[in-house]
């Protein structure tokens, strides 16, 4: 009987260890399965090396295809027509990268928690609350609607599809056996999702609301003078000698003035506003082969697999080479053997707040125009792995979903929320711009492909062969009354509602401009006069004012010059603020330590190098000083909006005695601008010491301002830490630490000699067991760019070549 | 010997084509027809450490092909040294397999003699 019970509980104890050892909880892996030799994630064989799968695309092409991998594992697809090319790109890309397209779409699409738990879910309602699922399934009709971004996105995905299906589970990727999930069927609306995700990366950031605070709480000359509609002072992407000849049909500004009262919610996860680019380009004048060279760097979060995807797509009609996003078919920024084009996030507002008002307790409808209009209503479930489902619904109304809800009536009866107006909701096929310019021919053709591009506005810059170079500000823009959006909208009100878009012909553009060079850097698209709205803030002017301090001043330029210039890191803003600060700062009660960073801090050359100790004092010095400003006038810039630099900047440098220096709290005295740099100046020091140690010596910009590059998922031992870059928010190199150029090229556009250069912070593979998952990052580190493989045929060189697959047309 | 050959040979097969976990399966049936009645903690013993000797030469094997990439990153992931992570999953089948022999060993003693 004893041995019976014993053999009974040791098998139970077997059972249940394996089915645990198999099974998993909440965010600890199915252990036994994940480490299994033979099938978990020791096997890695494929995802190391995908190539030798290329021939199960053998059954699914119709004519003849050469698929060459160069030596860093940037795939060029050699097609005898479109349908077979994007069938290849979906294949290739998949090969690479199905983790991070399948964890990117779920992202967009609120499915993060089904595979993260409980630590996803955040994003998951956001998502959903934003309705990311109208403007993906409205795109995704609009991709429909033209047969050959169809015919491009069906093909991807029959690629992506071919990929996946051949895949046995012990060949999954990494990600996917460690959590414990399989990879689905892909789809164009997945693509779509993809899409509206880089869309609010670039457009969703709103300081309508922080705004609609600051505007409440600060005197109405002060609000007029610290927020003006049109910066003071800075820089244009549009120069100033162009000239307008139409007369906008603007909206009537309400006579009334709304004001919202939204102080008590806490603001969703907004993307960073810094999101940006840096794109210039010199014509063939000003050109050390005389013809156009065209730079571009694109700045977002850094993270492992790379955001971006090289790859060189041929066929019949088109030779491109350039980064994509991958999930999308095509190249979104690149270069052919005609054109260049090159993209910076345009800061044109398309992202608006309007203050509902329910018209009921049930919350079914809402007051629009006096009448009681239905508030559509719908459920969202939400999958928690290990977790409790969470069934979400989200309202919407005409303006679009309801994002914020207030319990207490701000006026009238009922509650109030605030509803998001957003342009990424519209159906648009941003996919078909990108298809077109890969086919353009010249910068007319270009022009012609940007009448599709809707969201977000994006500064195209187009260079041609034929010696031609413009900058087009492009994307639809809502026509508006000056400064009509800014802030929080009353959405009970015909009036406030979009009306209509600035027509095409009406967007401002410069083409071959006299300076001989475009350039843009996120700053204020337009000059004063152009007569149309777009905005009433875009970046800080320094890295646009540096780019075109270094193109002016030479008279040619080479493809070495442009890279150069990408990894520039003067910080022009210190350079202008540093001197009046030194000047301002009393010496005298400071110790013999702050005296001596003082002198280190008056030999500083500007330059945001990764040794200097320069850089992070400054920027935590402006930090106090800003908040010594603006604080106590308004409260934590968390919470409100602080005038843009330049404003500020402005009074420091004109009114050292301006009253808006005085601390209300200090009642015995009147503060100037002196004290409050040293005050400032003395909470820098003190916050320094107390997170770097006593010795300033050690506040070296490489500890201060850390370069590291996270596994999306920050999978600790996934990403890299401690990369050696300098670089700053506001120099050329637009290095923040864990955000910056993530993408960066350079073209030379010579006829029957295009040549370029491209680096981004990873490598072709999202793999992290592969040796190009991060093969790139020296290249990118340095700035010493990766010379592309780029030709009309395929690659000769078999010491540039990794693999070098062909299919002759046999079934 | 003989019969230690053919565990080697079945464990390795059905790992290559079944889930991980009929490295269980088959340390039970192994126990069930060779384990000795007075040896079945010996004999259990033996198969787990038989089991952790093929999954450390597996793992070894594909982690040399991918020129030690796997441990390396593995072992950043888990904050450990490499070999931990050889040592994590030798430790893992041994347990694994000797508790299903001891599994086979007493349910043969107790059902079938």
């Amino acid at each position: 009987m004893t041995s019976r019970l014993i053999a009974i509980v040791l098998t139970l104890i077997s059972l249940v260890t394996t089915l645990l050892l198999n099974s998993g909880f909440g965010n600890i892996p199915p252990v036994g399965k994940v480490l299994d030799p033979f099938s978990g994630i020791w096997e890695q064989r494929l995802n190391s090396n995908p190539w030798p799968r290329l021939d199960v695309l053998r059954n699914h092409l119709k004519s003849k295809m050469r698929i060459q991998i160069d030596d860093y594992d940037i795939p060029h697809i050699y097609a005898q027509n479109n349908e077979d090319l994007y069938t290849a790109q979906g294949f290739v890309t998949a090969a690479h990268r199905l983790w991070q397209m399948d964890f990117t779409y779920r992202v967009a699409a609120s499915r993060m928690s089904e595979v993260v738990g409980e630590k996803g879910l955040r994003f998951d309602r956001l998502f959903a609350n934003l309705d990311m699922d109208r403007g993906a399934k409205n795109s995704l009709n609009a991709f429909m609607e033209n047969p050959y971004s169809k015919m491009a996105i069906e093909s991807f995905t029959k690629g992506v599809n071919i990929y996946i299906k051949s895949l046995a589970p012990d060949e999954y990727p990494f990600e996917f056996k460690l959590l414990d999930y399989e990879p689905e069927e892909w789809s164009p609306l997945k693509t779509a999702y993809i899409l509206k995700l880089m869309a609010f990366r670039l457009s969703g950031y709103s300081s309508d609301i922080k705004l609609s605070r600051t505007q409440q709480k600060l005197d109405p000359d002060l609000f007029t003078r610290f927020f003006p509609l049109y910066p003071s002072e800075g820089d244009t992407i549009i120069p100033e000698d162009i000239q307008f000849d139409f007369k906008p049909d603007l909206p009537q500004k309400p006579t009334t003035q709304f004001q919202a009262d939204w102080n008590k919610i806490k603001p969703y996860p907004q993307p960073n506003p810094r999101n940006g680019s840096n794109n210039f380009a010199v014509q063939g004048e000003k050109s050390s082969t005389g013809y156009p060279i065209v730079a571009n760097d694109v700045h977002l979060a850094y993270h492992l697999p790379a955001l971006f995807y090289g790859i060189h797509l041929r066929s019949p009609n088109q030779n491109v080479m350039g980064g994509t996003i991958p999930g999308a078919p095509g190249i979104v920024i690149g270069f052919n053997d005609r054109i260049a084009w090159a993209v910076t996030n345009g800061r044109a507002d398309v992202m608006d707040f309007y203050q509902i008002q329910y018209a009921d307790e049930e919350k079914s409808a809402y007051v629009y125009e006096g009448e009681n209009w239905p508030i559509n209503v719908k459920e969202k479930l939400i999958k928690v792995k290990g977790g409790d489902d969470v069934l979400l619904k989200v309202r919407s109304t005409h303006h679009g979903p309801i994002l914020y809800e207030n319990s207490e009536p701000i006026s009238g009866r009922f509650a109030s929320g605030l509803a998001l107006k957003w342009l990424a909701h519209e159906g648009s096929n941003e996919i078909l711009t990108f298809l077109n310019l890969n086919r353009s021919a010249n910068i007319d053709d270009c022009r012609q492909a940007l009448r599709s591009y809707v969201c977000p506005q994006q500064n195209f810059i187009c260079g041609d062969i034929e010696k031609n170079l413009g900058i087009f500000p492009f994307g639809e823009i809502p026509v508006r009354w000056p400064g009509m959006g800014r802030t929080v909208m009353d959405g009970t009100k015909k009036v406030y509602d979009w009306k209509s878009f600035i027509p095409h012909e009406h967007k401002p553009y410069a083409l071959n401009h006299p300076s001989q060079f475009v350039s843009s850097a996120n700053q204020t698209t337009y000059p004063e006069h152009y007569p149309y709205y777009w905005n009433w803030r875009f970046d800080e002017p320094f890295r646009a004012l540096r780019i075109k301090s270094v193109l002016s001043s030479r008279k040619s330029h080479t493809p070495e010059d442009l890279k150069r210039l990408q990894m520039d890191r003067k910080m022009p803003f210190a350079e202008r603020l540093l001197p009046t600060l030194l000047e301002n700062l009393d010496g005298e009660r400071l110790t013999p330590t702050q005296k001596k960073l003082i002198v280190s801090m008056e030999s500083w050359d500007y330059e945001a190098r990764t040794q200097s100790i320069g850089p992070g004092f400054f920027n935590r010095w402006w930090k106090a000083l800003e908040s010594l400003i603006w604080e106590n006038k308004l409260g934590p810039k968390s919470d409100f909006e602080y005038p843009a630099i330049v404003e500020t900047l402005s009074m420091i440098e004109n009114e050292p005695e301006s009253p808006l220096y005085d601390d209300p709290k200090t009642q015995e005295k009147i503060e100037n601008l002196k004290d409050l740099v040293k005050n400032s100046f003395i909470t820098a020091f003190s916050e320094m010491t107390k997170e770097y140690g006593d010795d300033f010596r050690q506040w070296k910009f490489q500890v201060v301002q850390e370069t590291k590059i996270p596994h999306l998922t920050r999978i600790p031992g996934l990403g890299i830490r401690q990369v050696s870059m300098g670089g700053e928010d506001m120099s050329v190199l637009a290095n923040a630490g864990t955000h910056g150029p993530a993408w960066k090229q350079v073209v030379s556009l010579v006829p029957g000699k295009v040549e370029a250069w491209a680096g981004y912070p990873g490598g072709q593979s999202g793999h992290p067991f592969s040796k190009h998952y991060d093969s790139m990052m020296t290249e990118w580190a340095s700035g010493d760019l990766v010379k592309l493989n780029f030709s009309r045929d395929p690659i000769e060189d078999a010491e540039k070549l990794a693999v070098d697959w062909k299919y002759k047309g046999e079934k | 010997m003989a019969k230690w050959i053919l565990f080697v040979s079945v464990l390795i097969l059905s790992q290559w084509f079944l889930p991980w976990y009929f490295l269980c399966f088959v340390s039970l049936v192994f126990a069930l027809i060779f384990s000795q009645e007075k040896r079945a903690f010996l004999f259990g013993l033996k198969t787990g450490f038989t089991c952790a000797l093929v999954w450390v030469g597996m793992a070894l094997l594909k982690d040399a092909n991918a020129e030690f990439l796997i441990s390396k990153k593995l072992s950043s992931v888990l904050g450990v040294e490499s070999f931990m992570v050889f040592l994590g999953v030798g430790l893992l089948a041994l347990f694994v397999g000797m508790m299903a022999s001891f599994s086979g060993s007493y349910l043969k003693r107790a059902f079938l003699t």
